[in-house]
């Protein structure tokens, strides 16, 4: 059980992953282009971000999944798309605020590109921002893996993932519970320690409440 | 003032993002649980004996937390009927 539990922690970890990360890079580009040029361009991927959103993620991905072989690169893919819009809206409406402010002004006056304006001046103020809804949202992507693979389109059989596992525990839950109890343990408590992680990082990130954890006026420091 | 920012600047910042995990002791706890999930998801299928892998039939249906058996037991183990 132990070793079966490590193999399907390697699975697990990776697809969440690499999801989150594909899902915050993407994500926050677009976001970043459509706040900062605004526009037709700027709605145009804002539109797409609602018809993302409107769409049930998790009908989504049953679809794509029962289309298309179900295995681990199509599953981070589906998970990462489903994800996007989150990333797309936040780094948007951050954009639109930072995008007035005067170093922005100076830097365009001073005649800077678009490129060197978004990447350079913007993006490293949205990116603790990304950084803290990426955290929060492992947990949901991991939970989102363990469902689609609870429904048996995500993960197939001989590769295992945490999820998966309590799949097969079901069957066995009136005579071996620990089957499925142990998995769901850990699923429970990696998205316990990742919100936990999340909260402490939004202060830390946050230059204007850091000094809530910091041992201002100690004398040791 | 100037002195008080210097001291500041002059710690190390392991230690200043470590002063503010002690802090926050939940966050510090789950910190390390997920560093330890992390070096578990890559390292560990290869440190795994390939006994423990296969399938153990004497041992099916194992209760956990039993302490006779080997502790990659202690969670007990499958039915390894379909499984």
């Amino acid at each position: 059980m132990i070793a079966r539990l490590i193999v399907a922690t390697q699975n697990t970890i990776f697809i969440a992953g690499s999801a989150v990360f594909l899902s915050m890079t993407i994500g926050g580009v677009l976001g970043l282009i459509s706040g900062y040029f605004g526009g037709k361009s700027g709605n145009f991927i804002m539109r797409i971000a609602d018809i993302i959103m409107s769409f049930p993620s998790l009908l989504l991905a049953v679809i794509v999944l029962y289309m298309f072989d179900p295995g681990l690169i199509n599953l981070v893919i589906v998970l990462a798309f489903t994800r996007m819009p989150i990333y797309m809206r936040t780094a948007r409406a951050e954009v639109l605020e930072i995008r007035e402010r005067l170093f922005v002004s100076a830097a365009i006056s001073m005649g800077a590109s678009d490129s060197r304006v978004i990447f350079k001046h913007i993006a490293p103020l949205t990116i603790p921002t990304l950084i803290t809804i990426a955290t929060l949202d492992f947990a949901f992507v991991m939970l989102g893996e363990s469902a689609l693979s609870f429904l048996g389109v995500g993960i197939q059989p001989p590769e295992v993932t945490w999820g998966l596992m309590v799949a097969q525990g079901r069957n066995y839950l009136q005579i071996a519970w620990w089957l499925a109890f142990f998995p769901g343990l850990m699923i429970m408590l990696v998205a316990l320690s990742l919100n936990l992680l999340s909260s402490w990082l939004r202060i830390v990130l946050d230059p204007t409440q850091r000094w809530r954890l910091e041992n201002i006026g100690d004398k040791n420091e | 003032m100037i002195i008080s920012k210097e001291k500041v600047n002059s710690s190390h910042w392991f230690n200043r993002i470590l002063s503010m995990f002690l802090n926050d002791k939940l966050a510090f706890v789950s910190i390390i649980f997920l560093i330890f999930i992390v070096f578990l998801s890559i390292l560990g299928p290869s440190l795994i004996n390939d006994t423990f892998i296969k399938m153990n039939l004497r041992l099916r249906n194992l209760e956990p937390f039993s302490f006779e058996h080997h502790f990659m037991y202690f969670f007990g183990e499958m039915p390894w009927e379909e499984v």
